[in-house]
């Protein structure tokens, strides 16, 4: 058996209910499906340092983030995360393109894949406008691409294709599975479309109330795309 | 759905007149019965005697009221202020039955502008100025011209053009031998004016190196607190008169020519030698009888010139901005950002002299500063002196600048922040870089109000920094007091300045927010 990539044990308290996880995987690709409220924001906000956790430890890849009881804590900017809201959250005082470079190491212009990544997201005629002048959805793109032109170790995608109109949203998750698979780069996404979910994620979990329907990953969906279902 | 909503509209309006009628229903009984009761109670009540009264004289003259009996007896209205300001007061139409004023020489200005009635008028007692200071002071062995030559302390007086111990005083000093120079020119930036009688025992008592010239009774009165120092060797101290007159428009005449000659009644005159006055020969004066040389214009003090004026003022307020800036900025952001305790606590003793008035934060400031006040405790002395201005300043411009910045941190998504942490800044980097550029406009904002706010400051800083020419005295106290002094012209053209200064500084707020609010969009 290989090592877990993801070792996630914590317990969050919130006004409504705690978020209480566990879960260990050595899949690197985690999709997390749930009703709206239900703790899958909290959960990559835990992942990305944004949140602490009560209690319980977080382990990417052997490094721990961390640990409640060895006083573990590595702060988000040491972790290396990409993460992307759900609703875009881009600096309304920067461009597109100071957005995009924003990013401690963020990739330059001149570099191959800055070049591969803006292709991919249709960026590339925004650069020079500002964040109030963008649609629902070039803002959501702008802010993914900000997240990857970082080089982060781990992607979380929270309800990442919400903002975008049905036939973008199947072009741009085509271009998005070619672009993870190519950056090798691990992720955990959080939706609520099946379409989404399956064709990124290879681990599949339920969350309710702040909880894992089961420990073990559900099986995936069998239909990549099932019809619309955007009851939100 | 539309017409739905203009439904549920009507609805809440007609729900909102209803209130209305009520409400004007209600306040129309309230007036009603409100007007009923106070007619009811006027009716009722004495006879109202309302006394203007010089401040040096107030509190004897309380004594002296509640001796007074009357078969139906007096309900007493004591006004008490400067005697040139009572006389201004009068002038203007303010109600009063009789006007004791220190000083003959104003209740003859009042005669000649036909305010008092001819003949009820008395010369009742009079008072002898003398230098003071603090009973703490550590002036011993005094002597003027040390005073003069070697010393930084002040020299407090009453306003000469409307307070008759400040005209007195200035009479008085310029008898004073001038081998040493022109004492005028020698206390330029140390001459300290107070608004009545009462205000120049108030700074003297504060300030424990200063000198003051009041009246005896002042020492007698506040013994505890002021001592008098030894004036042999100077010339005679004057002797200031008190007269009291029945006033033209008074409601209350009988009562009033009865009151006048209680004041040379032998319980009254009792009262005046206990306190320190002392009595006047010639009780009622003859009307054809010349009182005084009466001088026109009033003794010449120094004033700051407008230019001075203005720049001392816009230099206090930048320095009141700076500091609170430096000290509001980092407090706001943290109470924005952070839970702490007594986080709430904080936050409200921050806002507090926004809501107190400023009379009480000078108040306190002065009693801080004074001596056994804690900051003079731990050696800060800036009492009469600029930054004493400057602080005061800084006090009440504080909680505006911090109470804005506040609004405008919180108005910044902290979640906005801590994504900008995801990117790999450390959290100094994303306050530079996030935090601060998206609330410039807000710092600019909350920076000019505060300034404004220091400009125009007046309440406190006359308190603890008095009213200085040259040194001390700002656009604010400079209206009071050329106000005081009846110098009108001058109040409204230092008044025109303010407007003008307070003019920019909002139209420079608006512009740089404008420009803050509205990054450019590229076409």
């Amino acid at each position: 058996m290989s090592l877990p990539v993801f070792e996630v044990e914590l317990v969050l308290p919130r006004s409504d209910f705690a978020v209480e996880l566990e879960m260990c995987s050595s899949a690197s690709r985690i999709g997390l499906e749930g009703p709206s409220g239900s703790g899958k924001t909290s959960i990559l906000k835990c992942l990305a340092g944004m949140l602490r956790p009560k209690t319980g430890m977080i382990r990417f890849r052997g490094e721990t983030w961390f640990d409640s009881t060895a006083k573990i804590w590595t702060a988000p900017n040491h972790r290396k995360v990409g993460y992307v809201p759900q609703t875009p959250m881009l600096f309304p005082h920067f461009s597109v393109g100071e957005n995009l470079n924003f990013g401690k190491t963020a990739l330059q212009p001149g570099h191959k894949q800055f070049r591969q990544i803006i292709e991919a997201l249709e960026i590339g005629s925004l650069l020079d406008r500002f964040p109030q002048s963008l649609s629902g959805g070039e803002a959501q793109r702008v802010s993914l691409g900000r997240a990857l032109l970082n080089q982060p170790k781990l992607l979380l995608l929270d309800e990442p294709n919400a903002s975008l109109d049905a036939p973008l949203r199947t072009r741009l998750r085509g271009q998005l599975v070619t672009l993870i698979e190519e950056l090798g780069l691990p992720l955990w996404i959080a939706s609520h479309d099946r379409g989404d979910l399956s064709s990124l994620a290879t681990e599949h979990y339920t969350i309710e109330r702040g909880r894992l329907r089961s420990t073990e990953p559900t099986a995936l969906p069998d239909h990549p795309d099932p019809p619309e279902s955007d009851a939100g | 759905m539309n017409r739905r909503h203009g439904f549920d509209v009507l609805v809440r309006a007609g729900r909102i007149l209803q209130c209305a009628r009520g409400f004007a229903i209600w306040t129309g009984l309230t007036l009603l019965i409100g007007s009923f009761l106070t007619k009811a109670a006027a009716e009722q009540n004495p006879p109202e005697l309302q006394l203007s009264v010089a401040s040096s004289l107030s509190p004897v003259i309380s004594e002296i009221c509640a001796e007074f009996s009357e078969p139906d007896s007096v309900t007493w209205v004591i006004n008490s202020g400067s005697t040139g300001v009572l006389v201004q007061q009068i002038k203007a139409g303010a109600s009063a039955d009789i006007l004791i004023a220190a000083d003959p020489w104003w209740i003859e200005k009042a005669r000649l502008k036909g305010l008092i009635s001819d003949g009820y008028r008395t010369r009742f007692a009079s008072n002898q100025l003398v230098l003071v200071t603090s009973a703490e002071s550590p002036l011993e062995d005094f002597s003027w011209r040390r005073f003069l030559k070697n010393s930084r302390a002040p020299l407090i007086i009453g306003q000469p053009a409307s307070v008759p111990v400040g005209r007195a005083a200035v009479n008085w000093l310029d008898q004073f031998p001038n081998e040493s120079g022109n004492w005028r020119e020698a206390l330029t930036s140390r001459l300290a004016i107070a608004g009545d009688a009462r205000g120049v025992i108030a700074l003297v008592r504060a300030h424990p190196s200063a000198l003051g010239i009041a009246y005896r009774s002042d020492v007698v009165a506040a013994a505890a607190t002021i001592r008098e120092v030894d004036a042999s060797g100077l010339p005679e101290a004057p002797m200031v008169a008190y007269e009291a007159a029945v006033l033209r428009s008074s409601e209350n005449r009988d009562q009033a020519i009865r009151f006048l000659s209680f004041l040379s009644s032998s319980q009254a005159r009792a009262r005046l030698l206990r306190q320190g006055f002392s009595l006047s020969q010639s009780s009622v004066p003859n009307r054809s009888q010349e009182i005084d040389p009466v001088i026109e214009a009033p003794p010449l003090i120094p004033q700051s010139n407008l230019g001075g004026l203005i720049t001392r003022s816009v230099t206090f307020a930048l320095a009141a901005t700076i500091v609170s800036l430096i000290c509001a900025v980092p407090l706001a952001l943290a109470v924005s950002r952070y839970q702490f305790p007594g986080r709430s606590l904080v936050s409200a003793l921050a806002s507090l002299p926004l809501v107190l008035p400023p009379t009480a934060v000078g108040f306190l400031l002065l009693e801080s500063l004074a001596p056994r006040g804690w900051l003079n405790w731990i050696g800060v002395d800036l009492l009469l002196e600029p930054p004493g201005a400057i602080l005061a300043a800084t006090v009440m411009a504080f909680p505006l600048i911090y109470r804005t910045a506040l609004v405008t941190f919180d108005a910044v998504p902290p979640e906005l922040e801590s994504l900008a942490r995801t990117l790999g800044h450390r959290t100094a980097s994303v306050w530079l870089k996030v935090t601060f550029p998206l609330a410039a406009a807000g710092v600019w904002a909350a920076a000019i109000l505060g300034f404004t706010r220091a400009l125009g400051e007046f309440g406190a800083t006359i308190l603890v920094a008095g009213s200085i020419p040259h040194r001390t005295e700002t656009l604010a106290s400079a209206i009071y007091l050329a106000h005081q002094a009846g110098d009108d012209q001058r109040a409204f053209v230092i008044a025109g300045f303010s407007i003008g200064l307070g003019l920019i500084a909002i139209l420079t707020a608006e512009w740089l927010i404008g420009r803050a609010k509205s990054p450019p969009v590229a076409a």
